[in-house]
């Protein structure tokens, strides 16, 4: 229990605080909204004009609450892409200001809007931190036409691809499940359709997305590498809207509008995939199926003007069949509800009931046999969270976050005659942490934001776990229903230091230790909708990652260029991977195939942005190094892992030519993936086989690709307006290597080869966008 | 297992097939691969069929090198089994050796030795109780066909597993006479003390009605069985296979690469009807 004492010591001490100055205060607080939709922005600035680093930030409901001496003020609310609003008030006692910001139109000329503070990316504590920007995401070029908040990501600094067109990313040496993917709080837990060319993310439905590299505050928990927090649009509370898209390989439809004007609303979004409708067309494909669908819904309501609810959900399924014989499909089911409570003007409280769940379903028949394939995750999770505004100087935020895990594994279920059943046992546990984080403002130049999380894992009863050593059991623990096993307790520690250097620039520093708790086992470089989620037991512990990071912020021109540089090193521990030759479809025991071991990460991140003009975009380059070092993996020696790339270079760059016409282009390149290629050959029952020597020893060819694309905003009719957008995916049709495998030359027998796979050369694509 | 290898292949096929619609192509490139010195590779197997039994000796060559696998000639190979029989090979040339007097009963263990080019290498495995194949039926598929419009068939072997042990079995299929090169090896983790009626997907034949197909049998130890699970995962390439690897051996001994294998053999063919 010297823990818990370290942890209460350390809270206290966090608690404790620089006496505040004695002077009467007054607490200003309400929301900030767009104009037009009511929507909420998130992440507002609040800014009291003359007084350098004070000032309050909408949270992510809004809501912001400001405390200030007696005084007169001018305040100034800001937030890209809205015109900036300001206000001059009296302030001698507590008052509620609402704020509504107004989109910035075409009329207002560019250059006219300046000598404006837009300098977040300097002044903002956490580090690592990318706020995607939705309207600037449906500019860029992209596969298919399908606009994506995943893809747009992977052109940030520390994000990579995880592969051609796929919406899978790497972060800062991360694997693919290291990414906490949250839709409204509700983690999504497989968030690619299409075997990863589409995310599950709808733009239509999104409203904010903010990716958080490895040093997030003590709210966010459960994954080692990134938290992606995507929020959905809460719907327009004072008229009905409809837009959506029509493009070639999907169409997409939104609907939103009030449901009582100015006091509740809604919004359906929907989206379907038709490329199956063009495989019928070809002989080959004919009776194949091969779909998505996705569908976001959101309502709120606000009882009264200190409280709020809000009711989310999302539900998405892909379909592929071969004939009537073998179907697969897939999807993600998620629900909030979430009751916004303001208990004071400088307190506000959030509670959420959030459920999760994933599964497959793979279902294959033929003459008398007829089986499926099953698996499932299914959370049900309930958070509290408050949120003190104590001053301007000084902000807390803590909670509690209870999540029960029902993972059923991946089991077959058919014809008892055919398949002895071997019990599909769900196993279940429970994961639960506490949390404080406070945000505070030493003197003008020093903000520190730490806290701590404390995260425990149980494993509930119903199963039976085995310990193994070296593929062999050791040890089996019997736990029976609504008995509790083993419990895993992890403190986190978090702080984010920011040294404002002057105006324009600043130094920041952070250290963060992250925790997993539920693992997912894949085999193969891309995710499948196959792989599982598996939980600690008495064979896995939880992952542990520490990473450290420093950097440099600095705006020029009146913040019309940013500039950071940031560097960072990671250390993770028990990271679980297969034995070489595991047997992951019908082991009774997949625990008894697993490997566990050390990672490391580090690497530099350069960002150069030019945010204002006619002309925008941005430069972002990584170089780094991922290693792994595994027992029994590669003479336990380090090897560069999967989604080790040296360099990684993105240049984005938009130009509105004129008020109809945008164009835009975006150019990657990076050093292709460490690979495991053969080193010999030899022949085994007369067949060729290779022979291998050291783990991920060669190199995937560079990749490299240039993307085009061009909008044109048509004319508004009444209400209706329309736009066109024209992309060019790989504009000048670079073969990059999707796979390399090596067989026997058909041609000569007597030799063997190496063949490239490409996919995507010039990708077309045109969408129709329209909103009335 | 054979579900596994079919699966992969749907999904490449899959992700290939409709990354062709949108023009993606495959090419033969030029690749600087590293090279490695000689290894050892020995094919060890004893049967419970008439003898002679074969071990074959070999060396793995360079990548860019032909297929030309050089035999290993000279050696010194002997099994025993536990019974104390010793039979020590004759060498037949192309890196075969056979045996004269050893004979495969279920139930025996088997210890192969090799001592060739100054290397010694020692290999187990134990034969195990032979249970019958009873027949071959067949489904009709959709899977994979290279021409669609033809009607295809998979085979299907049917025996009774034992519920007593735990069984592993290896089949090699033969379409009229071409040999099917897939590796098809399954066990009873599943399927314990059940009739065994799997069907066989293969990426390579596709039976019509009136082909001929034959199903060899080989009931096979787990030594055996891990050896041709982990060769068919190296094998799997593409986004969707494993980081592949040497598979796991029997075969003890510095560098050794291959299998020793004792095991039952059956064959049934049939017509496809």
């Amino acid at each position: 229990m010297n823990l818990i004492r370290t942890i209460l010591v350390f809270l206290t001490f966090l608690i404790i605080h620089l006496p505040s100055f004695a002077q009467e205060k007054f607490t200003i607080n309400g929301t900030v909204r767009d104009k037009l939709s009511g929507e909420e922005l998130l992440g507002a600035s609040i800014r009291v004009a003359d007084m350098n680093n004070v000032g309050a930030k909408s949270n992510e409901y809004g809501f912001y609450s400001l405390s200030l001496p007696k005084g007169t003020y001018t305040l100034k609310v800001s937030y890209l892409g809205y015109e900036e609003a300001q206000q001059t008030i009296t302030l001698d006692k507590p008052m509620k200001l609402d704020w509504v910001l107004a989109l910035k139109g075409k009329e207002v000329k560019e250059v006219k809007i300046s000598a404006k503070k837009q300098n977040e990316n300097v002044t903002q504590t956490t580090m690592g931190l990318e706020k995607i920007n939705i309207q600037e995401i449906a500019k860029l070029p992209v596969l298919f036409g399908e606009k994506d908040v995943l893809k747009t990501i992977q052109l940030l600094p520390g994000v990579k691809s995880a592969g051609e067109g796929n919406s899978g990313f790497f972060v800062r040496g991360g694997s693919a499940d290291q990414n906490l993917i949250l839709l409204d709080e509700a983690p999504v837990y497989n968030a690619s359709h299409l075997l990863g060319f589409f995310s599950t993310f709808n733009s239509d439905a999104i409203k904010d997305a903010v990716l958080i590299k490895g040093n997030s505050p003590a709210q966010y928990g459960g994954r080692l590498a990134s938290v992606l927090d995507v929020k959905m649009l809460e719907g327009n509370d004072k008229s009905y809207h409809a837009s959506g898209g029509i493009g070639l390989i999907s169409s997409r439809l939104r609907i939103e509008g009030p449901i009582q004007k100015e006091k509740s609303s809604f919004l359906i979004a929907g989206r379907r995939t038709y490329a199956d409708v063009f495989l019928k067309a070809t002989e080959q494909f004919k009776e194949n199926r091969l779909y998505f669908y996705d569908l976001n819904a959101k309502a709120n309501y606000r009882i009264n003007k200190n409280n709020r609810v809000f009711l989310s959900g999302y539900f998405g399924r892909d379909v592929l069949g071969l004939g009537d014989q073998f179907g697969i499909d897939w999807g993600n089911k998620t629900g909030t509800i979430r009751w916004n409570s303001i208990i004071n003007p400088k307190v506000f409280s959030n509670t959420s009931l959030i459920y999760s769940d994933y599964n497959y379903n793979i279902a294959i028949q033929g003459g008398n046999i007829k089986f499926n394939i099953r698996s499932e995750i299914k959370d049900v999770n309930l958070k509290q969270e408050f949120q003190y505004f104590r001053n301007a100087k000084n902000f807390w935020r803590f909670g509690l976050n209870v999540i029960h895990h029902t993972l059923t594994p991946s089991r077959f279920e058919g014809d008892a005659a055919v398949f002895n059943q071997p019990g599909n046992t769900a196993r279940k546990s429970l994961e639960y942490a506490a949390y404080a984080n406070n945000t505070y403002s030493f003197n003008n130049k020093l903000t520190v934001d730490y806290g701590v999380r404390l995260t425990f894992f149980t494993i509930l009863g119903g199963d039976t776990y085995n310990v193994y050593d070296n593929g062999q059991i050791t040890k089996s623990v019997v736990l029976k229903e609504g008995e509790f096993g083993k419990t895993f307790i992890n403190p986190e520690p978090r702080i984010s230091m920011n040294y404002l250097l002057n105006e324009t620039s600043s130094f920041k520093m952070a250290y963060a230790r992250n925790t997993q708790n539920l693992h997912l086992l894949s085999n193969s470089a891309t995710t499948s909708p196959t792989d599982a989620w598996i939980g600690n037991s008495y064979n896995i512990k939880p992952e542990v990652a520490d990473q450290v990071s420093a950097g440099y912020f600095r705006n020029f021109k009146d913040n019309t260029y940013e500039f950071s540089g940031e560097v960072y090193y990671k250390d993770m521990q028990n990271q679980v991977d297969y034995k070489n030759g595991a047997d992951l479809q019908s082991v009774p025991d997949i625990e008894s195939e697993l490997l566990f071991g050390r990672g490391r990460a580090y690497g530099v991140e350069l960002f150069f942005k030019k945010k204002k003009g006619k002309f925008t975009g941005w430069i972002s380059y990584t170089l780094s190094r991922t290693e792994r070092k595994v027992n029994n993996i590669n003479d336990y020696k380090w090897y560069p892992a999967k989604q080790d790339r040296t360099h990684d270079l993105a240049l984005v760059g938009m130009y509105q030519l004129n008020e109809k016409w945008n164009i835009a282009s975006n150019f990657v390149l990076y050093t292709g993936n460490a690979v495991t290629f053969p080193s010999g050959k030899y022949s085994i029952n007369g067949q060729t086989t290779f022979y291998y020597t050291e783990r991920n020893g060669y190199r995937m060819p560079l990749y490299h690709r240039l993307d085009l694309s061009a909008t044109r905003e048509g004319k508004k009719h009444k209400r209706w307006q329309g736009s066109w957008n024209f992309s060019l995916y790989n504009a000048y049709g670079r073969q990059n290597a999707y796979t390399i495998t090596f067989e026997d030359d058909p041609d000569d027998p007597s030799k063997t080869r190496a063949v490239k796979t490409a996919l995507f050369r010039w990708v077309p694509s045109i969408t129709y966008n329209f909103n009335f | 297992m054979m579900l596994k290898h079919f699966k992969n292949q749907s999904k490449i096929n899959l992700v290939l097939g409709v990354a062709c619609l949108l023009t993606s192509c495959t090419k033969t490139i030029n690749l600087d691969l590293n090279s490695s010195d000689p290894k050892i590779v020995i094919e060890g197997n004893v049967s419970d069929g008439a003898g002679p039994h074969l071990v074959r000796l070999t060396e793995s060559v360079n990548f860019s090198d032909e297929n030309n696998f050089p035999a290993v000639s000279g050696a010194f190979v002997v099994i025993n089994d536990n019974l104390g029989n010793k039979d020590t090979l004759q060498e037949a040339g192309s890196g075969y050796y056979y045996t004269t007097t050893l004979q495969g009963v279920s139930g025996r263990t088997y210890t192969l030795r090799v001592n060739a080019k100054g290397k010694s290498f020692e290999a187990v495995s134990s034969m195990p109780t032979k249970i019958n194949l009873d027949s071959i039926t067949f489904l009709k598929s959709a899977f994979g066909n290279p021409n669609p419009g033809d009607e295809v068939y998979v085979p299907a072997p049917r025996f009774v597993d034992p519920l007593q042990e735990k069984n592993w079995y290896r089949f090699i299929v033969t379409l009229n006479d071409t040999i099917d090169k897939s590796i098809f090896v399954d066990n009873d983790n599943l399927i314990n003390g059940l009739p065994y009626q799997r069907p066989i997907f293969s990426g390579e034949l596709f039976p019509k009605k009136n082909d001929s197909v034959a199903i060899e049998m080989h009931c096979i130890d787990q030594v055996t069985y891990d050896y041709f699970y982990s060769l068919n995962a190296s094998i799997g390439q593409g986004p969707s296979a494993t980081t592949p690897a040497n598979p796991v051996t029997n075969i003890k001994g510095e560098g050794a690469l291959g299998y020793f294998s004792a095991h039952t053999t059956q064959r049934l063919k049939v017509q496809v009807k």
